[in-house]
């Protein structure tokens, strides 16, 4: 064997290694994702409230979160609540993503933040701004169908032939709150926060929010 | 300039680095979000702890004041007595909770079912219900605080790792891949120009013989 592959097997073992540890890394960001969701009514029920989580560990649940929930819900909402919500890191690092089910989410996520989420609008970071005031909004936008359906139907397409380059919209007054923190957006199961909007949600839901890590990158959102 | 990986030039070793690089460019990506959630949860944390902390010293120094007052209307021996009669064991649910791969304890006061004083409500006054109230708050106060500072030292040892694991993705590991990789192309580029020449000059010779 020639001299330059005398390290190989030690190259091999220690590449070996570090494909583990590298692997390892995917497996631990995940590892506190709960095994299955439960229902606030059902988490309210229990003793000890708490989940399973991937890893065999469990995770509690404060009662005091539980409680701050259940006051803003009525009992049919605090059945349609499943907890942890999951909150998706996408490609965008100034942005994450609250996977929802229903529209019970959007109505904590938006108590909670004291701001309401706009609807409809697509996802994509510079399509969030909303459009000039001279575009008539009503007509383009379709609502909504309720979110909780399952089915997996595709994102609903604006009738406008050509939407206006992201660009060339501006940021009028009403984009932002009066704490100067622009409004989140609501699409179908989904709800995008920017990261301080992500901070305060979690200082207030931490033990009923859990990070959730994409192992396979998503392609960038754009405008429909 | 970074390393080169030994490894023997042939095509699956490239493709077994091509491999090898998607991987780590896919860790480095999921281990700076995690990084920069976890600083997020870090100066949340370190937020909450100063906030936390502050209002421990406020109510433990109430209750102190309000403890040597009423030590001063009952006198110590009486109030002694009285609170010797209200032990009571302090209830705290433990559980963990997971932040981004690091496991924070998670502690909850537990409120008793009766508000059960032990001491005697006739042979007291006002001043010692005070003092025990302030003191339930401090001792709730004492259980946030330490959840809040053990959190904040695990995350903190997690942000020293991962930031280890991210410069080494950067600086070390991805680099010297993407090297070798690169090196391994031009070899076999060389080769097949290599591989060209002598067979033009063997074309050259067969021509030659006939």
């Amino acid at each position: 064997m020639p001299a330059q592959y005398s390290g190989d097997e030690g190259q091999s073992r220690y590449e070996r290694m570090l494909q583990g540890y590298l692997s390892g890394e995917l497996r631990i960001v995940n590892a506190g994702l709960p095994r299955s969701q439960k229902t606030l009514a059902v988490l309210l029920r229990e003793e000890y409230p708490h989940l399973l989580c991937h890893d065999g560990s469990t995770q509690l649940i404060k009662r005091k979160e539980l409680d701050y929930l259940a006051s803003m819900l009525d009992a049919g909402e605090q059945e349609a609540l499943l907890l942890p919500m999951l909150i998706e890191l996408g490609g965008d690092q100034s942005q994450a993503t609250i996977l929802c089910a229903g529209e019970v989410e959007e109505k904590v996520i938006s108590t909670i933040l004291n701001m309401p989420l706009r609807q409809g609008q697509p996802l994509s970071r510079t399509s969030a701004l909303p459009p000039t005031p001279t575009t008539p909004t009503t007509p383009t936008t379709p609502t909504l169908p309720p979110a909780s359906t399952t089915s997996p139907t595709p994102p609903a397409p604006t009738t406008s032939p050509s939407p206006p380059a992201p660009t060339t919209l501006s940021m009028p007054p009403t984009s932002t709150t009066s704490t100067g923190l622009p409004i989140s957006t609501r699409e179908r199961e989904t709800i995008t926060l920017y990261r301080p909007q992500l901070a305060l949600l979690r200082k207030t839901l931490k033990t009923t929010t859990q990070y959730l890590f994409p192992q396979k990158n998503r392609p960038p959102q754009t405008p429909h | 300039m970074p390393q080169l990986i030994r490894v023997r030039p042939t095509k699956i070793e490239l493709v077994k680095l091509k491999r090898r690089l998607s991987l780590a460019l896919r860790v480095q990506k999921i281990v700076k979000d995690r990084l920069s959630i976890l600083t997020m949860e870090f100066l949340q944390t370190a937020r909450e702890t100063v906030e936390s902390k502050r209002n421990l010293l406020d109510e433990m120094s109430q209750m102190y004041r309000a403890l040597s007052i009423a030590a001063g209307y009952h006198g110590y021996v009486a109030l002694e007595k009285e609170l010797l009669a209200s032990k009571a064991d302090v209830a705290v649910t433990t559980g963990l909770r997971n932040v981004a791969g690091v496991r924070i304890p998670a502690l909850e006061f537990k409120e008793p079912a009766k508000s059960m004083r032990g001491y005697s409500l006739l042979e007291t006054s006002s001043c010692v219900d005070h003092g025990a109230q302030l003191a339930r708050k401090s001792l709730k106060a004492i259980v946030e605080l330490a959840e809040l500072q053990r959190g904040l030292e695990l995350l903190g040892m997690e942000i020293n790792r991962t930031k280890r694991i991210t410069n080494a993705l950067e600086y070390i590991i991805i680099p010297s891949l993407q090297a070798t990789i690169h090196y391994l192309a031009m070899k076999f580029e060389e080769r097949d120009r290599e591989e060209k020449g002598r067979l033009k000059r063997v074309k050259v010779l067969l021509a030659r013989k006939e």
